[in-house]
């Protein structure tokens, strides 16, 4: 149906602003519909066919996102990946992995692969819905016999993994042609006045995934649960930390089955913020499985970081190559290979745990004592009957505070220790300004988001050079006696001076940014906003 | 984007049908593709079931006052468009005349369809003229058919010495034989004669009534005969082109 290029890019007509896809009634044909058109309009109708395509996004739905819808499907024999925009749609063809998934680098040079790597950075597609659809295309003709506007009646099903295939409206689709907007206009006009068909309400491709009960923009971290300042603290917290759970497990089957280096990030980012606010709001909280949660949360952090560090290194990897000279590059692969190993071990030792009873046992208990919680069934501590605005606010005022008064005995003589201490308390803030900023107003909220991130990168920098320099010497000594080890040893010598310069160099802007971040007119912001 | 130019002084040598069927075949394998019809008798416009017109006309056009994208049309095929004919293109030359660096006028109005297409073809006036110099000055190369006639080598000569001298941009110049009647002995001897030198495709369209009844059709070849040997004959050509062009 959509053109399928060589490797290259085809420009669908421009397509004018109004509706092109239409929702056939309950039961219509195509033939009765091409019927009803063919009365008023010159039409051919071409050769109906059958098409099975599988559409695919990543976990967090990047490419709707964009405004792009990525299909897979044979064509002439050849498996291939279109990717359709408003106005471009683009193919290549592909191999398909067993488990599904395509990765960007896995994409063929072209057109297709320049549009989509940027979106995808380091997330897989992965199968979102299969579609199997009965095409029966026409086309309207002017008084020369020329095709003016492109039709196709679309019968659809979707496909799920288990069980009967689920029926989609039959949908009739209008294709442009491009220079002929107004042919186009008029079997818009009939379409709608004569034939009384109703404009989908959605593209054909969300319809399908939303058939399976899945969510058409992909899954997402955000976490909204819609507080009232008025909320008890206790309930307030039980919502927030179901909500961080809810996104532990749904990131869970993605990470088990390594389908892309996300899965794991936003696994742990969820347990982070879950275990800053066990830490920030223990008022509200029952003490006693407080003290339990916050231990299993923190083994669930401890079995989860070890394969996280070296995706994160690996990750930086290419980076290190571009500080190089060309000519020493390759002298990073015995690194890489020892990065590579260590993190396939990593793997296996963190899904045994995420696997373990262990783990089972705490999720199930976690998850109905925070529903009692947040159902007001579970006593809090003391302070789960205060309302959460003010508990919430207090603690705002407490970690800036505290920020303020460490930031500023930091000198040009501290250790980065400091630096990397106040990195951690300005986390802490961000989470609580993340999780419960929406309880206060907005234009007071912002300013201290921006400025406390500017001050973050900062911190981030520095501290992310001294861990990197530290990998790489600890790595160091499993080096020395593998083969091409010494080459690899000198190229991280160069890396770790850089490393160190970087560090010195973000060392040099804190200054300025805590002063910015703890300014007087700051300090007053957040003692008013705060309350 | 590469630009090809199917050129001849003389008229009635196969340009348009050589226009229409290399870029039928361009398309149909994958590269986006546009064919400008420049001669105002517009038969390659007339081919595609398209009307001859221009808004603005000619004029406008090459003086960058229209829209160009809002001119082009799609054809019936996928992915090959046209930029069609306008009768006041008889008074093209007068237009490129009138503004500033009138031989680079139709490079102008090409130039910014680059990010949209890979291939552009010109159906060109059999003239020599401004407009053919603008057309040496935009193309990648000229594609001229030849009847395998003395007469015709003549006038083969004449361009090539021309392009030679035309110093700015010189556009690389690929012969094809067109119209052959492979009966007549006159034309297997100037084949003969003319096989092996560089500029000509080793490719020759007969003169199969295939080729005439485009006009009856209103098709390219490969749509409605597409197992002729007319059709195979452009396939061939199409090849042959593509790669000594680089597209």
């Amino acid at each position: 149906m959509t053109p399928v290029a060589r490797n290259g890019a085809i420009i669908v007509a421009l397509m004018d602003a109004g509706p092109h896809d239409f929702v056939l009634p309950e039961g219509a044909e195509a033939a009765a519909v091409l019927g009803r058109l063919g009365e008023h309009l010159r039409l051919t109708v071409g050769p109906s066919s059958r098409s099975e395509r599988t559409v695919l996004d990543t976990f967090d739905g990047r490419l709707r996102a964009a405004g792009l819808v990525a299909e897979l499907g044979a064509s002439d024999g050849v498996m291939t990946l279109t990717v359709a925009g408003a106005e471009e749609t683009r193919s290549a063809p592909v191999e398909r992995g067993g488990d599904g998934r395509i990765l960007a680098v896995e994409l063929p040079e072209g057109p297709l692969r320049e549009h989509v790597a940027p979106l995808l950075a380091n997330r897989a597609l992965l199968p979102v819905a299969r579609v199997r659809s009965r095409l029966q295309p026409a086309q309207v003709l002017d008084e020369e016999d020329k095709t003016v506007v492109r039709l196709v009646v679309e019968h659809a099903e979707v496909v799920p993994d288990e069980g009967r295939p689920l029926p989609l409206p039959t949908r009739l689709r209008l294709l442009a042609v491009r220079g002929y907007a107004r042919p186009l206009a008029e079997v818009r006009a009939l379409v709608v006045d004569d034939l009384g068909l109703l404009p989908a309400e959605e593209d054909r491709v969300a319809g399908a995934v939303r058939a399976l009960g899945l969510p058409p923009g992909g899954v997402s971290t955000e976490v909204d649960v819609g507080l009232s300042a008025r909320q008890p603290g206790g309930e307030a917290a039980g919502l927030v930390l179901l909500r961080l759970a809810d996104i532990v497990d749904a990131q869970l089957p993605g990470t088990l089955a390594d389908l892309d280096p996300e899965f794991l990030h936003d696994l742990r980012v969820a347990v982070r913020r879950a275990r800053s606010v066990l830490r920030e709001l223990k008022g509200v909280l029952p003490d006693d499985r407080r003290a339990t949660w916050r231990a299993e949360l923190t083994w669930v952090q401890e079995v989860t970081g070890p394969t996280r560090d070296l995706d994160v290194h690996l990750e930086d990897l290419p980076g290190y190559r571009e500080w190089l000279s060309p000519a020493l590059r390759p002298d990073l692969a015995p690194l890489e290979a020892l990065l590579v190993r260590r993190r396939g071990a990593a793997l296996s030792t963190m899904r045994r745990h995420l696997r373990s009873a262990r783990y089972r046992r705490f999720t199930a208990a976690y998850r109905a004592d925070l529903e009692r919680l947040a159902g007001g069934t579970l006593a809090g501590g003391p302070d789960a009957g205060r309302p959460v605005a003010k508990v919430a606010a207090r603690r705002i005022r407490h970690v800036y505070a505290t920020m303020v008064e460490e930031g500023s005995t930091i000198g040009e003589g501290s250790p980065a220790e400091a630096l990397h201490d106040l990195r951690k308390r300005g986390k802490e803030l961000r989470y609580l300004l993340e999780l419960f900023g929406s309880l206060f107003p907005a234009e007071e909220v912002k300013p201290m988001v921006r400025s406390l991130k500017a001050l973050q990168d900062v911190l981030g920098r520095h501290q992310d050079r001294d861990v990197q320099a530290a990998a790489l010497r600890s790595l160091a000594p499993e080096l020395a006696g593998v083969e091409r080890g010494p080459e690899a040893l000198m190229a991280m010598g160069l890396l770790v001076d850089r490393l160190e310069r970087e560090q010195v160099a973000a060392r040099a802007e804190f200054a300025d940014r805590f002063a910015d971040f703890a300014d007087d007119e700051r300090r007053r912001a957040v003692g008013k906003a705060f309350r | 984007m590469k630009v090809l130019a199917t050129y001849n002084i003389k008229g009635g040598v196969g340009k348009t049908s050589a226009a229409v069927n290399l870029s039928v075949a361009s398309a149909a394998e994958g590269n986006r593709t546009l064919l400008w019809d420049l001669d105002p008798q517009g038969s390659a416009t007339y081919l595609f079931r398209v009307k001859p017109r221009v808004k603005g006309g000619g004029r406008a056009l090459v003086r960058g006052q229209s829209d160009v994208d809002a001119l082009i049309k799609g054809t019936d095929h996928e992915g090959l468009d046209l930029l069609p004919a306008d009768f006041s293109y008889r008074h093209m030359d007068l237009a490129l005349d009138g503004g500033k660096e009138p031989a680079r006028r139709l490079a102008k109005v090409i130039g910014p369809l680059e990010a949209q297409y890979d291939v552009v073809v010109l159906d060109c006036p059999p003239s020599i003229s401004l407009v053919s110099e603008n057309v040496f000055d935009v193309a990648d190369a000229l594609l001229v058919p030849l009847i395998p006639a003395t007469l015709s080598l003549r006038s083969f000569e004449q361009l090539l010495a021309f392009v030679a001298d035309h110093v700015a941009r010189r556009p690389d110049v690929v012969a094809f034989f067109s119209m052959v009647d492979g009966r007549k002995r006159h034309h297997r001897e100037v084949m003969a004669e003319l096989a092996g030198r560089p500029e000509v495709a080793t490719a020759a369209i007969p003169a199969a009534s295939d080729v005439e009844r485009m006009g009856v059709h209103r098709s390219a070849v490969a749509a409605f005969a597409p197992r002729s040997p007319a059709a195979a004959a452009y396939a061939a050509l199409w090849t042959e082109v593509r790669d000594r062009v680089g597209v």
